[in-house]
């Protein structure tokens, strides 16, 4: 197990339960992750878990000028990718009738999804709104399916979900999730104070719902 | 005195009434009859009930919220409760059998035998039911509600339940059933086999279930703090849609998620020389693509022969006796000016010619007129008479072989 994991970690996988069962739970085992991270450790990186331990990364074990170049850069991605994350697990937080935030290891329901931003005209507007987050949410069929569709693919090559089941089709939330949880942690914490306060925002929230 | 006697009459009336009390409790409201008016107007009287609308009556406040308060208490201590009772019991009947026993009463002995191995029995079967129970809800984390709030409630809820078991099957497993139980091998057996062998396993699974329980509580609120940051964010997203984040990356001290490494494309090769390589170099092998320059070497070698690559073979044509002197005399006959006769060279040369008749010979040089380009290199002459009837024929004697035009 040691030369796939290691090999998926250095293809930048992150290994959680949902996208790699077996590595993960290899992984889980300390005397594993001491071998990984020893190994990694000699070729300038290290064994990283996220917050809640629900996936495994390889990060940079030290900072040099190279790797600063390549940080700035995946990090403008990490940025890119922000407000649309936000904005699909807020759509599934509303319109799966599941007032919660998703966690790895949740099943998104396409046809709950579906059914919702067809009927419902606040769900359809958060859906087109994707299309003003980048040209990767653009889709020549308009349709909400179109749309839902190529939302849902892109969710899927950034790692946030898999397919779990075709034929009931559904999807599962991967642990890469809590990678994203930690990102908007850090940032609330020293980017958002002085935007909204929580009173405020409730307001803003419960104002939102109201209209 | 006179206070136990009130309340006696109030329950005993609220006995004789307990249906109408529970239909009002159960709809609400309950309407007035020519059976029941009667007892409606003494509940009245005890303002237990009060006047409704056109001929029903409901609940007084005080007496509903007694009653709730009544079922809540009953729901949540439910399952303790019910443990709680069936162990009293099973310690009373022990005593009672006991007794029976040392007053040679056998009969009541044996029906406290047959008490007590229902009650044994009665009390594994419970807890497995509520283990079962208990265990489908926190695997499933409280899917029967959705809200986050519902499920933290849920989730305190049984905490509760679940302590007040595990204390229960705790305290129970230290007491002295066993011991008194001691002499009666059929009890003893009972005992020891439905619940005794069982009891740590029901202990470890409580417990197991309350660190479950004591995880999701970490995780809901956990849950619930992801929820107001996404709605927080959102907000912020919708009132801000440029708001990007700082860059953070030129920060002297970096977070580990911001240390992310960037993927590497990693391609291998399989060790030829490694047989734990084999199954890999085969899928390699059977997914190659058809080759449409080489050829497949499709000359089987023969068993056991190993061919030697690097000699060539070559096959030396081997030239007849006739043929080696019909080439002699040809180079001979057209190194000559004047040409050489073919019948004088049969005479000259008979080791050459061993078997080979004139008559042949002179037929196998006159084939070469067909064989070789007669010309600039070669001349053929025939020396011939012609036939007597003039019918187109000709008697040849003999070829002479002589240098073609180009070489006189």
């Amino acid at each position: 197990m040691f030369e796939p994991t290691v090999l998926a970690l250095l293809q930048g996988a992150f290994i959680c339960d949902q996208t790699n069962a077996n590595a993960y739970q290899w992984l889980r085992d300390g005397n594993n992750q001491k071998s990984v991270d020893d190994f990694l450790l000699k070729i300038g990186r290290k064994l990283v878990a996220t917050n809640n331990g629900n996936a495994f990364y390889a990060a940079w074990q030290t900072v040099g000028q190279n790797e600063r170049t390549e940080i700035k850069n995946i990090f403008a991605s990490i940025k890119h990718t922000i407000a649309p994350v936000v904005n699909f697990l807020e759509m599934c937080m509303k319109y799966t009738k599941e007032d919660t935030a998703p966690t790895s290891g949740e099943r998104v329901n396409y046809s709950d999804l579906l059914v919702a931003v067809s009927d419902n005209a606040n769900a359809l507007e958060m859906l087109q709104s994707f299309t003003n987050m980048g040209k990767e949410f653009v889709s020549f069929d308009a349709s909400p399916k179109g749309m839902l569709d190529r939302v849902i693919q892109q969710m899927i090559k950034w790692g946030y979900l898999v397919e779990n089941s075709k034929k009931m089709n559904t999807y599962i939330f991967t642990g890469k999730l809590d990678y994203f949880y930690e990102i908007l942690t850090f940032l609330n914490e020293n980017e958002m104070p002085g935007s909204l306060g929580d009173e405020e925002e409730s307001k803003a929230s419960m104002q939102e719902t109201l209209l | 005195m006179s206070n136990k006697t009130n309340v006696r009459l109030i329950l005993e009336r609220l006995h004789q009434s307990s249906d109408i009390i529970a239909e009002a409790f159960d709809n609400s409201r309950i309407s007035a009859t020519e059976e029941n008016s009667k007892r409606i107007m003494l509940l009245m009287q005890q303002r237990i009930l009060t006047s409704d609308i056109y001929d029903t009556f409901q609940l007084r406040y005080s007496m509903r919220q007694f009653l709730n308060t009544v079922l809540n208490t009953n729901k949540l201590m439910d399952s303790g409760t019910d443990f709680s009772i069936s162990f009293n019991r099973l310690d009373e009947y022990v005593n009672r059998h006991n007794d029976a026993f040392l007053e040679s009463r056998d009969e009541d002995r044996q029906n406290y035998q047959v008490c007590i191995r229902d009650l044994i029995n009665a009390i594994a079967g419970s807890i497995a039911d509520e283990l079962l129970h208990i265990s489908s809800l926190v695997d499933s984390k409280f899917a029967t509600v959705t809200t986050i709030a519902e499920k933290m409630k849920e989730n305190e809820w049984y905490m509760n339940r679940a302590t007040t078991i595990l204390n229960l099957l705790e305290t129970f497993s230290f007491s002295d059933i066993e011991q008194r139980l001691l002499g009666h091998r059929d009890l003893e057996l009972t005992y020891e086999l439905l619940l005794k062998s069982r009891m740590s396993q029901f202990i470890d699974t409580f417990r197991l279930i309350l660190s479950k329980l004591d995880k999701y509580k970490y995780e809901f609120r956990k849950i619930e703090a992801q929820a107001k940051l996404l709605r927080k964010f959102s907000t912020h997203l919708n009132r801000y849609p440029d708001w990007t984040p700082s860059d953070w990356t030129s920060n002297e001290e970096l977070l580990d998620w911001m240390c992310i490494a960037n993927p590497l494309s990693l391609s291998f090769y399989p060790d030829a020389n490694d047989t734990s390589s084999e199954k890999l170099l085969v899928d390699i092998a059977l997914n190659l693509p058809a080759s449409k320059t080489i050829n497949a070497y499709k000359r089987k070698r023969p068993a056991g022969i190993l061919l030697d690559m690097d000699d060539a073979p070559v096959v030396q044509k081997e030239f007849s006796l006739l043929e080696k002197a019909v080439s002699a005399y040809m180079n001979l006959a057209i190194s000559k000016e004047e040409g050489l006769s073919a019948r004088h060279w049969w005479l000259n040369n008979p080791e050459m010619l061993d078997k080979v008749s004139e008559e042949y010979w002179v037929h196998r040089v006159l084939s070469e007129r067909l064989n070789r380009k007669v010309g600039p290199e070669i001349r053929i002459d025939l020396v011939f008479t012609e036939s007597e009837d003039f019918d187109g024929n000709i008697k040849v004697s003999d070829i002479v072989v002589s240098q073609g035009y180009a070489n006189v």
